[in-house]
C-alpha cells in the first residue's frame, strides 16, 4: 500500500469558533448565530466540515433543536412552498 | 428555588387587551405558585421559521423566574390549556439559585452569564424589538 501514501491530501486547520471567539455564545434563542452552522436547507452542518469541538457542537447540535422547536429556526426549507 | 426561562408563542390576530391578559395570567401562575418572577421579555411580532397554525408570524414572550422544582409542571398546565399559546418550551438554568442576586445580576444592562446555557443576546432583541415596533 506505499502506492497510496503519494496522493497527498491537504488538510488545513480547522478551528472550533466558539474556542476562538469566547465572545460568541452558544444560546437558542439567538438564531442568527445558530443559521451559520445550518445548511440552506436546514440541517445542521457536521463537525467535520465546521470544525468545531465536541464540546461545543453539542451545545450547538442542542441550541438547534431547541430553536426549531420554537420556529426559530427551520426544520426543513421544503415546507415552505 | 430553581431558575428557569419558559419562552413561548402567541398568534399574532390577538388583540393589545388579550396579550396583555396572557401576560398577566401567566405571570400571575408564577407568583400564585410560589415564584418570582425575574425578567419578562417581549420581542415582539416576529417572523416565523415555518408556519404554526397557517400563521408566519407570531408573539414571542420570554419569561424568566425563580421557584420551587414543581413550578414549571403548574405553568406549563396553564399554558397547555389555553388555546392562545401556539408554543412554549421551559428549560433550566440552574439549579440553585438566589432571585435577589439573579434581579441585581441581570438588570444592570445584560451582565454576562457564566453558565453554559446564558442570554447574551438580550440587547439585540430589544433592538430588534423596539425596530419592529417602528415599522
Amino acid at each position: 500500500m506505499a502506492y497510496n501514501r503519494t496522493r497527498r491530501t491537504y488538510h488545513r486547520r480547522k478551528i472550533c469558533k466558539f474556542c476562538a471567539d469566547s465572545s460568541l455564545k452558544i444560546d437558542y434563542k439567538d438564531p442568527r448565530t445558530l443559521r451559520i452552522f445550518t445548511t440552506e436547507r436546514g440541517k445542521i452542518i457536521p463537525r467535520r466540515i465546521s470544525g468545531n469541538c465536541a464540546k461545543h457542537q453539542r451545545m450547538l447540535t442542542l441550541a438547534i433543536k431547541r430553536a426549531r422547536i420554537m420556529a426559530l429556526l427551520p426544520f426543513t426549507t421544503s415546507v415552505v412552498r | 428555588m430553581r431558575f428557569y426561562e419558559t419562552l413561548y408563542l402567541l398568534p399574532p390576530d390577538l388583540s393589545q387587551e388579550d396579550y396583555n391578559a396572557v401576560l398577566d395570567k401567566f405571570n400571575g401562575t408564577i407568583e400564585k405558585n410560589g415564584g418570582v418572577i425575574i425578567r419578562v421579555d417581549e420581542w415582539g411580532k416576529k417572523d416565523l421559521a415555518y408556519q404554526v397554525r397557517k400563521f408566519d408570524k407570531g408573539f414571542y414572550v420570554l419569561l424568566q423566574y425563580c421557584g420551587p422544582p414543581g413550578i414549571t409542571f403548574l405553568l406549563e398546565r396553564d399554558l397547555r390549556l389555553d388555546d392562545r399559546v401556539m408554543k412554549y418550551q421551559t428549560i433550566k438554568l440552574r439549579d440553585k439559585a438566589d432571585p435577589e442576586q439573579l434581579k441585581k445580576e441581570l438588570a444592570p444592562e445584560e451582565t454576562e452569564e457564566e453558565k453554559g446555557i446564558s442570554e447574551d443576546s438580550g440587547a439585540q432583541e430589544e433592538v430588534a424589538e423596539k425596530t419592529q415596533k417602528g415599522a
